[in-house]
């Protein structure tokens, strides 16, 4: 249910403001989700310990 | 033109309904014949969102049109605090439980990894002030957290504008990048799916990630991706935003 009232409030925003940002959405995405992709291998690995 | 216009703003958040149910459906054509399921509807919609918000004046985006008012209605607090309560109640802990304790983990670690990791980044790129920070560093976790948490602590349109756009990137690039490493992260079982889909928090894009990968393992991930999100917007407004304070 909570993507439609997602899209109507990215459809109320100051986009135009925020571009003048620039290039952080796409630094913090990339960066911060990589960061998120390498942590899962120990993860695993800490469960199959605990087995 | 003005009768039309009239009628529309009167019956604003009807109309509203009638945009955005119109925006999901091109969407989820374009998502379905375009890009093969590749990228995930609700992403194409959000960024959808965020492109009619560019040709509003101002502030508050395409709602700053008469006859768009009732947007504001419909993305406003009151709806929003509504669908995030009634998706907390479908879950059950029944649920959590088959997550087991790597799957607790994945999920919490998920959002305080993406959470910092954003904040540090913007901090350097020139934001200072605590509820920006918190409200981008929400927004690396997912495009729902982002501007949940914005809204909650107060952030400006535009970082909260800045916040969304980072999780569409984020749910874009999770579904492109999961096919292509999931050998190498040895996602290939249930279990591995459970801690990829905490750790990544996006529903969407962790279900079309999955799926392009292997069918079997899509309710694993969604299952902890969705907790993940409502773990988000619990902990991104209150605790972290807590210890955000006291580092700025």
């Amino acid at each position: 249910m909570y993507i439609p009232v997602i899209v109507a409030m990215s459809a109320t925003q100051n986009v135009k403001a925020a571009l003048t940002g620039g290039w952080v959405a796409l630094i913090v995405a990339i960066t911060a989700t990589s960061v998120c992709f390498l942590l899962i291998p120990f993860i695993v690995k800490i469960n199959r310990l605990n087995n | 033109m003005q009768n039309i216009i009239n009628i529309l703003d009167k019956n604003g958040l009807i109309f509203a309904f009638l945009v955005v149910g119109v925006i999901m459906y091109l969407s989820f054509l374009v998502g379905k014949k375009v890009t093969n399921n590749k990228i995930p509807a609700a992403a194409i919609a959000i960024s959808f969102g965020l492109f009619i918000a560019y040709f509003g004046k101002g502030e508050k985006g395409i709602a700053s049109i008469p006859a768009f008012s009732g947007m504001a209605l419909l993305g406003g607090s009151m709806l929003r605090d509504f669908s995030i309560v009634s998706t907390a109640m479908g879950a059950s802990f029944s649920e959590i439980k088959k997550a087991g304790l790597a799957g607790v983990i994945s999920i919490v670690l998920g959002i305080v990894v993406a959470f910092f990791v954003g904040g540090v980044i913007a901090y350097f790129m020139g934001f200072t002030d605590a509820k920006s920070l918190t409200t981008i560093g929400a927004g690396a976790c997912t495009f729902i957290v982002g501007p949940v948490t914005g809204a909650a602590v107060g952030a400006s349109s535009e970082v909260i504008a800045i916040s969304i756009a980072i999780g569409v990137i984020k749910s874009v690039f999770v579904t492109i990048a999961t096919p292509i490493i999931a050998n190498k992260i040895q996602l290939n079982n249930p279990h591995t799916a459970m801690i990829y889909g905490g750790m990544l928090s996006t529903t969407s894009g962790v279900s079309a990630g999955l799926a392009a990968t292997d069918m079997k393992l899509v309710p694993y991930g969604a299952l902890t991706a969705t907790f993940s999100t409502g773990m988000g917007c619990l902990l991104c407004p209150s605790i972290l935003y807590y210890i955000v304070q006291q580092f700025i």
